[in-house]
């Protein structure tokens, strides 16, 4: 039987960068087909292509083994290939039924046909096993749900062939799972998935067949049962990745922060814990278990929050941010372009704007000054940039982070906040973050880290609480990590554990 | 993104000459005015305006209009303007009497001699102040209510701004005739010139005195106004209105017999006066008087611009 | 491994091809517009002798410069990611209680203090509303423009408070070694906000809050506090604009600079300020205001239909627009 779908010597040059050179992709019927590579791997280009966003320079397309032309979004639907984008591109303001139906609703006497539209909606959320009411608002949706509806809208047109571009981004692990068993449902329908992800306990789960992409060239194709994770992980990034979390030991001291009864508006209740000098905290949970407010609070970034925090045993009024730095607190947010960085800034500016006031002598900002300090920063963090004048926004992930990290660290802060850290970082890019994260253990700093990700938080945690519903469910020693327990933890299965006394009676 | 920068420059490069063949190139030896005029968003302005450059053109004049668009300060770059363009006589209709004695004080300072149409300015020295004959016009309006009404029939009076000098002339030879008739006016407020404003005053005078027989207002657009308050409260029979300038919009109510009469002002022939003044002065040497007035007329139905 | 991500290739990617003209133009953000100007000014003085003396240049700085000192603070706000509509109400109202001041006690001491000082307390009323009443500033501004030129009418009944001594007027309409204080007035102001803008921490915070005001919160930088600042500068500025207008035209009129915030607003934009906030410079405004008095002076000079300078003014703001859109891209 032919392929559902063939790409053959597909090549695509934007000006000066060769994004993807001479790649094949084959796609199977009712297969679930996952694309790798690190961030500029080339996935993103090839997706475009596939879903008519953006057109090949070189290459044929196959479909069903008959040559076609995808021009346009619209030429790709009428094909059969569909595509839910990581930012989903609905309208919050509009209804489930509604964003459904966007662009094609039904019409009867002139008007939307309101009745057909609901109807239709419950029928493409049911046959994903969704009771989601189709009058409900998008924006009143959880980010799970509202994924559920971008891709039955997609489901709505006669799809043969689903794109879903790193679709658990945002998802919890429950979610994920939801997700993963609507993919299989799909797949047994005949449909074939092409599946984006930077997750390899999930590639592993879910996908049948693996395409590695590394510097817009073709590495491979592997059936997932051909290999294991390390395997595909030196594919992607063609080295060895001896060692994903360098864990160091590092002498723990005094307690530097402790947070006593935090409680935030419905959102947290009645938290507490501290941190100590060299010590790395992890806080796991699911997502929306009053995590980020949790951080964001103590950071003074967070309204409506009651509870004391101490800095080395001394009560600070920590109501915004600056009062938050100024005492020594750093936050690395979860999302960087929006909260992290002024991605329109250079490097310097940006390294800078953390460290003004310092920088500033006789009313003007000393420019030797604030580029050396960005400089120092750019070597320590290891930031690969032509120069400090380059705008954030030309980074990547990896290294926009790093300018986070670097800003921070110029101040010489005892706490550093983490809030997902490695969040859509590629593979490379993360152990290089978990190693800068051991650094400042290492200097001393105290360091708290909020991850969805349980290896990355066993990985990188002395010690680790965990969040359900705002509440503290439990509390692990390294010793006793144990995926399972915490896992029960987060979904408010397990009480405290017993294994491990309250971080500051220890 | 150099294609835009291209077409960007390429556009305006063409667009500015273009602009230019609009405007009419000045001749070298006749001799050049500067119109220095308020404001070209109203109807009564441009009449002048256009009065200014018919007759410019038939005495072989060239005319430059600036218009300052209600702001003093433009009013004074436009001056600024004509000083720099070296024209020959200016003639203004400024934006307040305030307004105007700096604008006269420039062109004093320039030497370069100063026509005033209209509105008059607080210091400086013209030629002469080119204006409508308000107290005769107020006069004439009186005169026409008087015939229409009883003696003993209550009348109201609405004016412009307080402190506005040439529309009070209007209000006072209006209460002349209204003493020496011994009518008696029952209201007399003021609406700033507005007509919205017009239509509030109206009604309230109306609930105060129901009895009304007529009403005066200062302008037309305040006579307009109120014309539609009394149609509102189911007067129009009982209420005459009289206004003053002679708009299109009042000849359109008079010819409707929404509006008794209005006292016209004949801004057209203010702007032809102006620039005969002006042209008597610097041609033959003809020293005008301080004041020149524009006649004014009485219109009501019967008398009607044909149209 | 790239640095770049691959989605971004096609507008940004740096070493590219591209990447060299779209960086260079960022650099020259307000070329644009003095090229503009440039050959605005060279059409104006092919066609009308009057058009290039000193004295007509002069006149066309002395004509803008209410404008540009008002569009320096507007830019401050639009830098912010703010706007301000009430620049032109506010002038009205200062000018009209500074006429009434040095009219009532002769003190030009006095005047300048209630000019600056009204127009300051707006600004930092609309800075409240705006940062803890949380008010969006398009309709916080439109709010205090109609209170204060509601009170400029209520308080001088609708009549023009007029008659100053010299040393009132001196800022409008003084000179100093035969240039006019409204040419050196402007010129300083534009001066110390250049320095402030380019070189001090202030100037950086101010880009940071309208590039991404939540990152720059997070950052520690207490970003409530400055845009209080930066709508208080306005007012200041705008004080100094009523100062200059009221000295020149002598008179406190109610009904004053109706439409100059618009006015204002446009000789930032023309000056390639991003009405979205983050990104602009201090030269393009006063390029801006310069254009805006250039065409107005040339089209008066050429004896263009009055009507008709609308149209242009109009079209060289669509297509400064059009150059910022395209440049953002």
């Amino acid at each position: 039987m032919a392929a559902a779908l063939e790409m053959r010597g597909v090549s695509k040059r934007y000006p000066g960068v060769v994004a993807l050179d001479n790649v094949d992709l084959t796609v199977s019927h009712g297969e679930i087909h996952a694309i790798v590579g690190e961030n500029g791997a080339g996935k993103s280009t090839l997706m475009r292509i596939l879903s008519g966003a953006t057109t090949m320079d070189q290459g044929n397309i196959r479909i069903d083994d008959v040559a076609v032309e995808i021009g346009s979004s619209q030429r790709a639907i009428d094909l059969g290939i569909g595509t839910v984008y990581q930012n989903l591109n609905l309208v919050t303001d509009l209804t489930v039924a509604e964003n459904i139906y966007m662009n094609r609703f039904p019409m009867r006497g002139g008007f939307i046909d309101r009745q057909k539209i609901a109807d239709g909606a419950r029928r493409a959320l049911s046959e994903m096993n969704s009771d989601i009411a189709p009058s409900m608002r998008v924006g009143d949706l959880s980010v799970a749900d509202q994924q559920m509806i971008a891709i039955a809208r997609v489901l709505a047109y006669d799809i043969k062939i689903l794109i879903l571009d790193e679709p658990t981004s945002s998802l919890s692990k429950a979610e994920s799972d939801d997700l993963f068993r609507n993919m299989r449902r799909l797949k047994s329908r005949g449909v074939s998935i092409i599946f984006i992800s930077h997750h390899m306990d999930e590639i592993f789960s879910v996908a049948d067949t693996v395409t590695v992409l590394r510097d817009g060239r073709l590495i491979g194709r592997w059936r997932t049962n051909e290999l294991d994770e390390h395997a595909l992980v030196h594919h992607m990034v063609g080295r060895e990745v001896t060692e994903m979390f360098p864990k160091e030991v590092v002498p723990i001291g005094d307690v530097v922060l402790s947070a006593n009864h935090i409680s935030v508006d419905g959102m947290v209740h009645d938290v507490s814990f501290c941190v100590r000098k060299g010590e790395v905290l992890g806080i796991g949970g699911l997502v929306g278990a009053g995590r980020t407010e949790l951080v964001k609070s103590v950071f003074g970034a967070c309204p409506g929050r009651s509870g004391d925090i101490c800095l080395d045993g001394q009560p600070v009024d920590i109501r915004s941010p600056k009062q938050a730095v100024e005492a020594g607190i750093a936050f690395v947010p979860e999302d960087r372009r929006y909260e992290g960085l002024i991605t329109e800034f250079s490097i310097e500016d940006n390294i800078g704007l953390g460290s003004i006031w310092e920088l500033t002598r006789r009313f003007v900002v000393d420019a030797k000054a604030r580029t050396k300090l960005s400089d120092d920063m750019i070597q320590t963090m290891n930031v690969k940039t032509p120069s400090g004048k380059q705008l954030v926004k030309n980074l990547s992930g990896g290294n926009q982070q790093k300018v986070v990290l670097g800003k921070w660290f110029a101040r010489q802060p005892k706490v550093i906040i983490f809030d997902e850290p490695t969040r859509g970082i590629d593979v490379g890019a993360k152990a290089e973050i978990y190693r800068k994260i051991g650094e400042l253990a290492k200097v001393g700093v105290a360091v708290i880290i909020v991850s969805s990700e349980l290896p990355e938080l066993m990985g990188i945690s002395d010690r680790i609480i965990v969040l359900n519903k705002g509440r503290m469910t439990g509390e692990f020693a390294r010793a006793a990590f144990s995926a399972d327990r915490i896992m029960l933890a987060a979904t408010g299965k397990a009480g405290l554990d017993a294994t491990s006394p309250r971080g500051q009676q220890q | 993104m150099t294609i835009t920068k291209r077409t960007f420059l390429a556009v305006m490069s063409m667009t500015l000459p273009l602009v230019l063949g609009a405007g009419t190139a000045l001749a070298g030896n006749a001799k050049v005015f500067g119109y220095a005029v308020q404001d070209l968003g109203n109807q009564y302005w441009v009449a002048v305006a256009n009065g200014v450059k018919d007759q410019a053109k038939t005495l072989g004049v060239d005319v430059v209009v600036m218009d300052a668009r209600t702001d003093a300060a433009r009013e004074l770059s436009n001056i600024d303007d004509m000083i720099q363009k070296k024209v020959d006589a200016i003639l203004l209709s400024p934006w307040d009497a305030n307004s105007g004695a700096n604008a006269v004080a420039a062109a004093n300072k320039a030497k370069i001699p100063v026509f005033v149409l209209d509105i008059g300015v607080a210091s400086g020295s013209i030629e002469s102040l080119i204006v409508s004959d308000n107290l005769k016009g107020g006069r004439i309006a009186g005169e026409f209510v008087a015939s229409k009404i009883p003696a003993n029939a209550e009348v109201a009076h609405i004016s412009c701004q307080p402190g506005y000098v040439i529309p009070a002339l209007r209000g006072q030879g209006f209460k002349e005739v209204m003493k020496e008739k011994g009518i008696n006016i029952v209201a007399s407020q003021t609406a700033e010139s507005q007509r919205a404003k017009g239509m509030d005053v109206m009604q309230n005078i109306l609930q105060a005195h129901p009895n009304l027989a007529a009403v005066f207002a200062e302008n037309d657009e305040m006579a307009l106004g109120a014309v539609e308050a009394i149609a509102a409260a189911g007067k129009s029979k009982q209420v005459l209105v009289v206004g003053f300038d002679g708009t299109g919009d009042a000849l359109a109510s008079i010819k409707d017999g929404r509006m008794a009469a209005t006292v016209a002002q004949q801004p057209y022939e203010m702007g032809k006066l102006g620039v005969d003044t002006a042209v008597a002065l610097l041609n033959d040497g003809k020293k005008p008087e301080g004041e020149t007035y524009v006649p004014v007329k009485l219109i009501t139905s019967d008398t009607l611009p044909a149209k | 491994m790239k640095s770049v991500p691959e989605n971004r290739l096609t507008n940004s990617g740096f070493g590219s091809a591209t990447s060299v003209s779209f960086l260079s133009l960022t650099r020259l953000r307000g070329m644009g517009s003095l090229i503009a100007l440039i050959l605005i000014m060279g059409v104006f003085a092919v066609s009308s002798p009057a058009f290039l003396q000193i004295q007509n240049l002069m006149n066309i700085i002395v004509q803008v410069a209410v404008i540009a000192v008002i569009a320096a603070g507007a830019m401050f706000i639009i830098l912010t990611g703010g706007i301000d509509l009430s620049v032109g109400g506010v002038m009205a109202l200062a000018g009209v209680l500074a006429a009434s001041a040095v009219r009532a006690s002769d003190s030009t001491t006095l005047g300048i203090v209630v000019c600056l000082g009204t127009a300051v307390l707006f600004g930092l009323l609309a800075g409240v509303l705006v940062t803890y009443g949380r008010i969006p500033p398009f309709v916080c501004t439109l709010g205090t423009m109609s209170i204060a030129r509601g009170i400029a009418f209520v308080y001088s009944g609708g009549i023009p408070i007029s008659g100053f001594p010299e040393s009132f007027r001196f800022a409008g309409s003084g000179e100093i070694a035969g240039i006019p204080m409204m040419v050196i007035i402007p010129v300083v102001i534009y001066a110390i906000l250049y320095f402030v803008l380019v070189r001090t921490p202030f100037g950086k915070i101010v880009y940071a809050i309208g590039s991404n005001e939540e990152a720059t919160r997070l950052t520690g930088i207490d970003t409530q506090k400055y845009k209080l600042f930066v709508y208080s500068l306005a007012g200041l500025l705008t004080g100094i604009g009523a100062l200059l207008y009221i000295g020149r035209i002598n008179s406190g009129h109610p009904g004053s600079g109706i439409g100059y915030e618009l006015n204002a607003i446009a000789a930032v934009v023309i000056g390639g300020t991003s009405l979205s906030g983050g990104r602009g410079s201090i030269i393009g405004t006063v390029i801006g205001a310069l254009i805006m008095g250039v065409i107005s002076n040339g089209l008066n000079l050429m004896n263009i239909d009055p009507y008709f300078q609308s149209v242009v003014l109009g079209t060289v703001i669509v297509f400064a627009v059009m150059i910022d859109q395209h440049s953002q891209k």
